[in-house]
């Protein structure tokens, strides 16, 4: 067992913090939440010429050819900067869908645009209903000539509003097997008959109520097999699921060292109150609750990148980080006291995300199910 | 980063597993355990750390000139989290094995570790730890037990407590007060190599709230400890002690006798109905076995890597420290949840007719409250994480 990054994996890490500390400072993190498009396309750009946005993709399609694991060290390091923008929605949960799935000929359209940071794309999934399982699928795509019909309204979409394409799940069969009979499409976002309207989150991201009515899209744009598409969502959501425990990591990781840092500083009594046996024995059960979301999380990544089964380990991984990172804010709020509440300190930015993280992809109830049935109950 | 064991590591893995099949009765978990500190069990448990001898896994570690094979650190845990799983016996032997071995090693000096290596190796000789006393338990550094320097002797007085094993015991290491006017209090304590059949020596156990006696507390009166048994330099024996404690923490065996309850339990589930319902269809049963299976999962992945500093020679104490404060007070969730999943019948005690899983969880549940104090309590491991570890000031 090797418990250390490898040498590249280590000059990724401090490339990409050093970086990000220049290029995102918290400045920009506050402005993006206020900003319509919610993304610094000149950020965007740099990003793509550092090639993040291609890191896992092969290298005929202008990728890096970097596997899973360095994209969980990236990640990781995006959630400790809090990097704003459609990066997971792009790259890891379409990205990796076209790539899973696609034909040669979508792969060679989409892939090397998105590598250069040309394309933004959107996975719109989930539905009023908020369900991640087959049976929350409602919007239906309707066979026309050449083109499928979609109709229907999708709920919690990222990103819907700069995406050049949206990954849209869609119903195109009835069946006793929820499962079946779920197609996925590319579609193009200029099609007529899409509307997006903006939620107001938690997390000042950017999440859409995107309603398709009538939305022409060719049959070229199917990703996938007819009827068969949930088995794309199955390989890619686990993905996803990791990526947001990698963003959690990092974030948990970066409250972890301002609190730190902020009790050696903070002076009351006379000393600084990290001196104080109740303020470290918090800071050192943070410390416990990051290392286990860092391991429990790469060792998950680690079995997804060498391509070995890895649902129960996914799913123990967003179970834990997701309570764990929460617990990590709360405590480092407490030991930051008033200051940490007030909107111009850095600490209410990660507290407000570690909630939404903690919902995107199911939240620890949800996994815990998943967990239960996957240990023989 | 790989997550994986190397091929010849899980064939020693199998080789343990082989082993224990061979040792321990088939009920060995479910009645079939002899009960503990009896003769009988005793009797059982030095065969078996005799045992383990022969196979060579006491001393294996070691360098070859002490006749040891310098096999790797990882193959120690290992054996550590196969012995925990099974619920092996002398569990307690053996961490004060590894203790004692790695203090003649690192501190002691040649003639030392020849005249006691090899009956360690060959698991006949038990060493008890003198660590705590009655004023001195967090704060190890208040040790009161002196060391008068007399003729060729030191002479030793006082009282030494939690000397678990101590009644069994055929040596004992423990720091004592030989420089009391030293002006670093960590400079106070020498590390002393006592035979336990020295005149002036008495043992009392004490009987713990689960029922075994082998918690001792020991009393040194006028006890005359030859000069060549001080271990190490005079002085130091407080720097000693710490490098001891952390290999008492680094265990490996924090997640794997949890991950045996956790097995047992979802067995049980399965097989027991409430009201025509397997109880493994309950929702709150569900939840409370995954969250078990999530945080033992968390346990192994910082018992691994725990593992993983020692055997890269990195410094274990930070880690250490977390592992044991995590791994500990995981043991006492899983107990009191284990407990309550077993409803009434939890209660129970080993031996009743009607124990569920061998009454072990009513067991572990008394057990498991030693836990978070012996070996450094969880306050002392928080101490330890934020200042050797976050880099907070020191009080």
């Amino acid at each position: 067992m090797d418990f250390g990054l490898s040498e590249e994996q280590e000059m990724l890490r401090k490339m990409s913090r050093d970086f990000l500390e220049n290029e995102c400072p918290k400045s920009l993190v506050r402005e993006m939440e206020d900003d319509e498009k919610g993304y610094s396309p000149e950020l965007w750009r740099k990003m793509a010429e550092l090639g993040w946005m291609g890191l896992v993709f092969p290298e005929e399609y202008s990728g890096e050819g970097l596997s899973f694991l360095d994209l969980t060290v990236l990640i990781e390091e995006l959630g400790r900067a809090l990097v704003p923008g459609p990066y997971l929605s792009t790259v890891v949960y379409c990205g990796l869908s076209i790539l899973a799935a696609g034909t040669d000929e979508q792969k060679r359209e989409f892939l090397p645009k998105i590598a250069k940071g040309d394309l933004i794309l959107s996975l719109a999934l989930t539905e009023p209903s908020a369900t991640w399982d087959a049976a929350g699928i409602t919007v239906k795509a309707t066979p026309e000539g050449d083109d499928f019909v979609i109709s229907g309204t999708k709920l919690f979409v990222s990103d819907a509003h700069v995406a050049d394409y949206l990954l849209c799940v869609t119903r195109t069969k009835e069946s006793g097997d929820k499962e079946d009979g779920i197609t996925l499409f590319l579609v193009d976002a200029k099609s007529p008959g899409i509307s997006c309207t903006p939620l107001k989150t938690i997390a000042s991201d950017k999440q859409f109520e995107v309603v398709f009515d009538k939305v022409r899209v060719p049959r070229k744009n199917m990703l996938g097999e007819p009827d068969h598409g949930w088995a794309v969502i199955k390989e890619v959501v686990p993905k996803a699921t990791l990526a947001q425990c990698a963003l959690m990591v990092g974030g948990a990781q970066q409250v972890l060292e301002m609190t730190v840092n902020y009790a050696k500083e903070r002076v009351q009594f006379g000393r600084p109150i990290g001196s104080f046996q109740a303020i470290q024995h918090k800071c050192a059960d943070m410390a416990t609750e990051v290392d286990g979301c860092r391991f429990i999380t790469y060792q998950a990544a680690w079995k997804m990148s060498e391509g070995l089964p890895c649902a129960l380990d996914v799913s123990m991984a967003k179970a834990w980080v997701s309570e764990a990172y929460r617990r990590t804010c709360v405590e480092g709020h407490q030991i930051h006291g008033g200051i940490g509440f007030i909107k111009d300190h850095d600490m209410q930015l990660y507290y407000r995300r570690a909630k939404a993280s903690e919902l995107m992809f199911g939240d620890a109830d949800y996994h815990r199910e998943l967990v239960a049935q996957q240990i023989g109950l | 980063m790989d997550f994986r064991f190397t091929e010849e590591q899980d064939r020693f893995r199998q080789e343990v597993k082989d082993f224990l099949a061979k040792q321990l009765p088939s009920d060995w978990l479910h009645g079939g355990a002899p009960e503990e500190e009896t003769d009988e069990w005793w009797e059982f448990t030095q065969r078996f750390l005799r045992a383990m001898a022969e196979k060579g896994w006491l001393s294996f570690t070691w360098p070859k000139e002490y006749g040891g094979q310098e096999r790797p650190l990882w193959e120690d845990a290992i054996l550590g989290e196969e012995l925990a799983y099974w619920r092996a016996p002398a569990m307690d032997y053996w961490y004060r094995w590894k203790m004692i071995s790695a203090l003649l090693l690192n501190f002691g000096n040649d003639e030392q570790r020849k005249k006691h290596l090899p009956g360690i190796a060959r698991g006949e000789v038990y060493w008890a730890q003198g660590f705590s006393e009655p004023e001195a338990g967090s704060d190890l550094g208040a040790t009161k037990v002196r060391a008068v320097e007399k003729d060729d002797c030191w002479v030793v007085s006082g009282q030494k407590n939690w000397t678990t094993g101590a009644h069994r015991s055929h040596w004992c290491f423990a720091p004592v007060m030989t420089d009391p006017d030293a002006p670093k209090r960590s400079r106070r304590l020498s590390m002393l190599l006592i035979d336990m059949k020295t005149p002036g020596i008495t043992v009392n156990r004490m009987e713990s709230m689960e029922g075994t006696a082998h918690v001792c507390e020991t009393f040194f009166d006028d006890v005359r400890v030859p000069k060549e048994n001080l271990v190490g330099e005079r002085g130091r024996g407080w720097l000693a002690a710490m490098a001891l404690v952390n290999i008492e923490r680094s265990g490996t065996g924090f997640a794997s006798l949890p991950q045996r309850v956790l097995e047992e339990l979802i067995e049980f589930v399965k097989e027991t109905e409430c009201n025509g319902v397997p109880l493994a269809k309950d929702p709150l049963i569900r939840y409370k076995l995954a969250e078990m299976a999530v945080e033992i999962q968390v346990c192994r992945m910082l018992a691994y890597r725990t593992a993983w500093v020692q055997a890269t020679g990195q410094d274990v104490t930070s880690v250490g420290a977390m592992i044991k404060l995590f791994g500990s007070e995981m043991m006492q969730r899983i107990s009191n949840t284990g407990l309550h999943i077993l409803g009434l019948h939890g209660q129970l005690e080993p031996g009743s007719r009607w124990a569920r899983l061998g009454g072990s969880i009513e067991r572990d549940y008394l057990w498991n409250v030693a836990m978070t104090i012996a070996g450094g309590t969880s306050e002392i491991q928080r101490i330890i994480i934020s200042t050797i570890g976050l880099g907070l000031p020191r009080m």
